[in-house]
């Protein structure tokens, strides 16, 4: 017992340590969460799995923002949760400045998440409807009250409402007495409450109208220089990920089909499905109609929990062969542009890798 | 003209007051026409079609005014049971969420085919057949073996096109979509897009495409009615609008779409918040947020004036449109 916290001593300090601008912050290794799928009532055996995540690999670098883009059940959230060590992963690593935060448990956990935090999807459901906003910014002191001693939360929070761009006035108002965007500037201001390195945002801006967007958005960049944030950006509007990204990945069933810089994945994609994927996005400019040739992709994605054999997008992509339904595709700088100094030489899981170029927004 | 809707106002009668959701609001669609209505939440773009389709919630809704021409004929004039002949087999909706749109326990063939027994007073068999017929039509694979399943087997996208296949089943005139793709992933969203502008040229159909993404707007329609605040504020073909926006709020809307070019820079982003619909500011209703704003603004309510300077004909409730349109 005592050995095991000093174990987590150790941990707490080499979470307290800095890490410098650019350097990988969180390192993911070949993450995996299958939920099993079973049969019977008493005696449940395992008949098969969703393949949620199913091996996926990347960096975040200290100050930047990934984004991660995918179609509903590519498992883009399932990372998130996965990241929050809310869900726990069937396999793979996902390394906190060292610490593989899956194996971690108890303080060491605690002192972790303290570091890493998540800003939901939809503010209607992710505020207790019964909190006053003063009660659901300040909670999370309740856990790591060394970040603020408790005379002195009130004026803590107050702060954060102020510089999410609420009224501190509000501190006693309930939810139901804000808009959509206002509500998610409390989610935000939430996420903030203990000066985290990194925030986890999916879908922070999906349930919002258009003119609200981009106030959340300036304001989530404007953060990000004041507190030095690292962000995972996780949505399915590509002008908006491509817009506050400096590297953007693109998930499909549970892979990583492609990641890149901004500019890579948006103007010199190489992975068939991310060719289509930005070639089915609506462009707001009708003169666009005429010149620009859509990639429309036949059916539906497959089920994760029986995903197809070899590479997963090979059952919708117009390139497959033989090769794609026996050998699944790593994610590398693929064979045909490895050496050279290009835009298209970057990581993308597909055997035939090639140009293509795309008419899309953003 | 196939579809006219003249000086429309409903408002709902709620316990803090009475909400005025539309407040005159005009606009038409042709047969073979795509009008696409452009609005935030709230914006009283569904409430519209609602009183068009003639399923508005009442009470606590109320139609204060205004008249609903379809081929000729004021909607609001007609008996409930004369409405109800139109609906589905005239004009038909196609809804946002298809899986709380269709009935959980009840097999798709049953509903597709309900439209043909209740309106056309056909058998059960004969209804079934055309249910795959439908199926067919709207590319849903293996529709034979299909029609006997229920809504949750389906996925979203298969789902909106029953729901499609819905709309389409009487061969209606006018159909109106609202967000019918909102829930659709991209790929998907652009297969059912691409779906409905096919079956509407096929038939020749009106439609009205309600909807706030400036995206799938700029992809189909020909003319587009901007809303805010239970108000049409801009109205233009479609290539005039993204050009060369006539109403701040329109402006605001195109300025909010990250651009490439505007990588690492602030967004443009229109401030404050809609109005409350209790509270609808006096003047032009968006005053607090708008740019451009006066004294003017405050206190006289912009009328939709005719801003046509062009051969196509386009207005704007702005008093100070000329200054948005060249500046």
């Amino acid at each position: 017992m005592a050995e095991l916290s000093k174990n987590d001593e150790a941990v707490a300090a080499a979470v307290e340590a800095p890490v410098g601008r650019g350097e990988p912050i969180l390192q993911v290794r070949n993450l995996k969460k299958h939920f099993p799928l079973t049969q019977g009532i008493l005696f449940k055996r395992q008949v098969g799995a969703v393949k949620a995540v199913d091996g996926v690999s990347f960096d975040l670098h200290q100050g930047e923002t990934l984004g991660i883009v995918g179609e509903s059940g590519c498992g883009k959230s399932t990372v998130a949760k996965l990241l929050m060590n809310l869900e726990k992963a069937t396999a793979g690593e996902v390394f906190y400045k060292g610490q593989d935060i899956t194996k971690l448990s108890g303080r060491a956990l605690k002192a972790v998440r303290r570091n890493i935090q998540m800003v939901f999807q939809d503010p209607y459901t992710s505020l207790n409807p019964r909190m006053t906003v003063g009660d659901i910014i300040g909670e999370p002191f309740d856990i790591h009250p060394e970040v603020a001693p408790k005379g002195d939360r009130r004026r803590k929070v107050q702060e954060l409402l102020d510089v999410v761009g609420l009224n501190p006035e509000y501190i006693n108002r309930y939810p139901h007495q804000f808009s959509g965007g206002q509500r998610q500037r409390i989610g935000i201001a939430r996420g903030l409450a203990l000066n985290p390195e990194i925030i986890i945002c999916d879908e922070p801006v999906s349930a919002l109208d258009v003119s609200v967007q981009a106030q959340v958005i300036n304001l989530m960049e404007k953060l990000q220089d004041e507190y030095n944030l690292s962000y995972v950006f996780i949505a399915h509007d590509l002008s908006i990920v491509r817009h506050i990204s400096d590297r953007v990945g693109v998930m499909y069933l549970g892979k990583m089909a492609e990641i890149g810089t901004d500019e890579q994945i948006y103007e010199h994609p190489t992975h068939p499905y991310t060719q289509a994927l930005l070639s089915a996005v609506p462009v707001p400019d009708p003169e666009a109609r005429a010149h620009r040739e859509r990639i429309i992709l036949t059916g539906d994605v497959p089920s994760p929990a029986n995903p197809p054999s070899g590479c997963s997008f090979r059952t919708r992509c117009w390139k497959a062969q033989e090769k794609c339904s026996t050998e699944v595709p790593v994610l590398a700088i693929p064979e045909v542009f490895q050496g050279q100094d290009i835009q298209a030489a970057h990581f993308s899981a597909c055997h035939f890798a090639e140009e293509k170029n795309v008419v899309h927004a953003g | 003209m196939l579809l006219e809707v003249r000086d429309l106002h409903v408002e709902f009668h709620t316990r803090d007051g009475v909400a005025k959701a539309v407040n005159g609001v005009n606009y038409s669609v042709d047969a073979g026409e795509t009008l696409a209505v452009l609005g935030e939440s709230g914006s009283g773009k569904s409430v519209t079609a609602q009183a068009i389709m003639g399923i508005l919630d009442i009470p606590p809704g109320k139609i204060s005014g205004g008249e609903i021409l379809f081929q000729g004929r004021d909607l609001l004039k007609l008996k409930e049971d004369e409405r109800r002949k139109i609906r589905g087999a005239k004009m038909a909706m196609v809804f946002q969420d298809a899986l709380s749109s269709l009935n959980p326990v009840v097999s798709v063939g049953d509903q597709l085919g309900e439209m043909f027994r209740v309106h056309k007073g056909m058998s059960r068999k004969d209804a079934r057949a055309k249910a795959v017929e439908l199926m067919d039509r709207v590319r849903i694979p293996a529709a034979k073996e299909r029609v006997g399943q229920y809504p949750h087997q389906f996925s979203g996208g298969m789902r909106q096109r029953i729901m499609i296949a819905m709309a389409l089943a009487l061969e209606p005139e006018l159909i109106i979509a609202d967000e019918p793709t909102t829930a659709l992933d991209v790929t998907v969203q652009a297969q059912v897009m691409d779906l409905l502008a096919e079956l509407q040229r096929e038939l020749n159909m009106g439609l009205i495409l309600i909807t706030h993404d400036l995206g799938v707007v700029a992809d189909v329609a020909d003319k587009i009615a901007v809303m805010y605040a239970g108000k049409i504020v801009e109205q233009a073909p479609v290539h005039e609008i993204y050009k060369a926006p006539a109403h701040p709020y329109t402006r605001g809307l195109l300025d909010s779409i990250p651009r490439l070019d505007q990588k690492g820079q602030e967004l443009y982003a229109i401030k404050g918040l809609p109005p409350n619909l209790l509270a609808i500011p006096p003047g032009c209703a968006f005053n607090p947020r708008c740019p451009l704003a006066r004294d003017r603004c405050r206190i006289e309510e912009p009328p939709l004036y005719d801003v046509t300077e062009s051969p196509v004909k386009r207005s704007s409730a702005c008093h100070f449109w000329k200054e948005c349109l060249h500046g």
